[in-house]
């Protein structure tokens, strides 16, 4: 019944919220990415590339500690003054306006390619924002709870690609090392793509519950 | 108000006014006492009262046994009551205007000439409906006894239960005219004090004619007018009731009606039985799958079809492929039209089934469920597979435990089947997202009504064991979260 209950967000919503936002169509075409360069060598590339969204998220416990209460749109404002502050914050907003439609883009391909070939790209595009404006429209809690369901209805699909394992084998990874380390940090400049999202922390982390575990 | 009118003729009239004078009011005469006696006036509600209990313990003792000079003595009405009056529960009123409320409730009054007050005694009666098994919630292993309309009946057969002295009443009066007795039921040391003060709050702004049933209360302070999902559960059970005051909820308990609701109410309640509990916990854990599979397959089997035949054709296994085509060979109607065709025929079956007396039910499902099909199947009308899906998320409906909450997702498989006829998969991916968002945006008078917590999943898809459910449910606010102290061991 209290007020907190109700708009503040758990620490595992907020993890799921963050696994929620990083997982997008990307994880189904992320290795077509990184083959390109690094070849046998591309889990290097994806664990060198999740240095990235470890940063930023490191960067929002920063600042959450600094500041608990302030997010990163009033923040740029106090540092940068009115005009400054408000263009970096525009930069920052656009860049998530940026990820939503290669997101949407993606999504609509996919849906073309496997599943319904029927289908207009306006009439996926339509669909899908409908219901995420309605869920966003609800409230931040609302997306932890949703996230939080996702996010175990979603970990049964890990377990679908387990019997595809018995056709692999260790020879695919061999030799280890040889398309060269350039390569290898050439293609984690690929994944960054695909890891970013970890910037909503910046965000979202004023709705934290219980700010001193993060 | 303290009366200060002494005649009793007067005082009489008075109380046919308040009572209204059109009502079955019995006034009958006496006198008390040998030499100088009192006359007194005994006034009761007809059919409301024990009629045996005043000729017993009010009339004849008045009657036959005053032998003194009662006119000297001061204070008489409380001597009267002290020396005379054998009933058991007798107070001296003062105020005049409270006491239509005790006549109605079945209490007999004496006026006596000459003194401003009034004698009160509890001779309430009349006729109820006996303690029965309640027809609606069975019970395997549980107790048998149910809640029937008598209100006093109700609350004693809470109390028998709970012997707890916090366990806490508070009576009000609902509907203008009907002033019905209504008794909200908690135990004061488990229930949010901000929730119980929110639900007392809108109890006490209810201000209707009459409250018939304990669902027009809740529809007068729920949230979520328009909402599709039930926001409140009930039963006639008293063990359910119990478990769930335990549970630091509020049980509602109105006059008139054995159907007693508790708030807060959560989505997973309502695929909850009492049966879970009374049995095995692996029994349990199976039981609560299958609702959960059947309500799962009531709102997507008939989409999934839907999008496989019109769509997804490759999905399908090429042996099946065979006996679909040569099943729909001849037939007009589109698989969706066919499909939703049958759903609607199922639907007024059952809703017509259900107010129907049981023999003439039982003919209308023969003539429906056989004749209709084998009809529909023989004229081209619907391929056999549709009518395979039609049934089988029919037969899924019936699954779910709760009425409400089977209406509720019946409903939702018609906009997922719609859903899926213009988008495909896609339909069935937004449909299932759609109901999932706002299952989780839906907070029920401030308390969410699907919420995943670690520590409530003891008692959501599985139904732990009792020695381990230490701890009472935290989506529902309490305030005394240790349910019980002894963990032992499951050896």
């Amino acid at each position: 019944m209290n007020k907190t209950q109700n708009t503040f967000i758990t620490p595992s919503e907020f993890t799921s919220l963050l696994i929620a936002s990083f997982m997008g169509i990307g994880t189904l075409y992320l290795p077509n990415a990184v083959i390109k360069d690094a070849k046998q060598d591309g889990w290097m590339s994806c664990i060198i590339g999740s240095l990235y969204p470890l940063y930023t998220l490191f960067l929002a416990n920063y600042t959450c500690n600094k500041f608990p209460n302030n997010d990163i749109f009033t923040l740029s404002e106090k540092c940068f003054g009115k005009i400054l502050g408000s263009i970096l914050n525009f930069i920052f907003t656009s860049f998530f306006i940026f990820i939503e439609t290669t997101e949407l883009a993606g999504l609509s391909n996919t849906f073309k390619v496997y599943t319904t070939p029927f289908l207009k790209n306006y009439q996926i595009f339509l669909s899908v924002l409908t219901v995420t404006a309605y869920t966003v429209y609800k409230g931040m809690k609302p997306l932890g709870r949703l996230c939080k369901v996702l996010f175990y209805l979603t970990t049964m699909l890990i377990f679908v690609p387990i019997a595809t394992l018995k056709y692999g084998s260790y020879l695919n990874l061999m030799p280890v090392f040889g398309s060269g380390f350039k390569n290898i940090i050439k293609a984690s400049k690929e994944t960054a793509f695909f890891y970013c999202g970890s910037e909503i922390a910046f965000v979202i982390y004023p709705f934290l519950q219980d700010k001193k575990n993060y | 108000m303290q009366n200060t009118e002494t005649a009793i003729d007067s005082n009489i009239d008075n109380i046919k006014n308040l009572v209204g004078n059109k009502s079955e009011l019995v006034i009958k005469y006496i006198f008390i006492g040998d030499k100088n006696s009192l006359t007194a006036a005994v006034i009761y509600l007809n059919a409301q009262t024990d009629k045996n209990i005043i000729d017993r313990d009010i009339l004849n003792p008045l009657m036959l046994y005053v032998h003194e000079d009662i006119s000297t003595i001061q204070n008489v009405d409380d001597y009267l009551c002290k020396k005379y009056i054998a009933a058991s529960n007798t107070s001296i009123e003062t105020d005049i205007n409270m006491l239509p409320d005790s006549i109605n409730s079945g209490k007999t009054v004496i006026v006596l000439n000459g003194i401003s007050n009034f004698i009160v005694i509890d001779t309430s009666g009349g006729i109820y409906r006996q303690i029965s098994e309640p027809v609606s919630d069975v019970s395997l292993r549980g107790p048998r006894e149910g809640f029937v309309e008598n209100l006093d009946t109700n609350i004693s057969i809470l109390r028998r239960r709970i012997k707890d002295k916090k366990l806490t009443l508070h009576k009000f009066k609902l509907g203008k005219r009907s002033q019905s007795n209504f008794v909200i039921v908690y135990i004061e040391d488990i229930v949010d004090k901000d929730f119980l003060q929110s639900i007392e709050e809108k109890i006490s702004k209810i201000d209707k004619d009459f409250v018939a049933t304990n669902s027009t209360i809740e529809q007068l302070i729920e949230e979520h007018t328009y909402s599709v999902f039930p926001q409140t559960i009930g039963s006639e059970r008293p063990d359910v009731i119990e478990a769930a005051l335990m549970e630091g909820k509020i049980a509602f308990l109105l006059e008139g009606t054995p159907y007693v609701t508790t708030y807060p109410t959560t989505f997973i309640e309502f695929f909850q039985t009492p049966e879970d509990y009374y049995g095995r916990t692996v029994q349990a854990f199976f039981t609560r799958m299958l609702r959960f599979i059947a309500s799962f397959i009531v709102i997507t089997f008939p989409a999934i079809y839907i999008t496989f035949t019109k769509f997804n054709t490759e999905l399908i296994p090429i042996e099946f492929i065979e006996s679909l085509v040569q099943s729909r060979k001849g037939i007009a109607l589109t698989p969706f039209m066919s499909l939703l065709a049958m759903s609607l025929t199922i639907e007024f079956l059952r809703e017509g089934g259900q107010r129907l007396p049981g023999k003439i039910g039982q003919t209308l499902s023969v003539v429906g469920g056989i004749i209709i099909g084998d009809a529909a199947i023989k004229a081209k009308i619907v391929s056999s597979s549709t009518l395979l899906v039609a049934g089988i998320s029919t037969v899924s409906s019936f699954v779910i435990s709760n009425y409400q909450m089977s209406i509720a997702i019946r409903f939702l498989a018609y906009p997922m089947l719609l859903l899926s006829n213009l988008l495909g998969v896609l339909g069935i991916i937004i449909g299932w997202f759609f109901i999932l968002s706002y299952l989780c945006s839906f907070e029920n008078f401030g308390v969410p009504y699907f919420e995943l917590n670690k520590s409530d999943m003891k008692d959501t898809f599985i139904r732990a064991p009792m020695k381990n459910m230490t701890e009472r449910p935290k989506i529902i606010p309490n305030i005394n979260p240790i349910r019980q102290r002894f963990r032992g061991n499951n050896k």
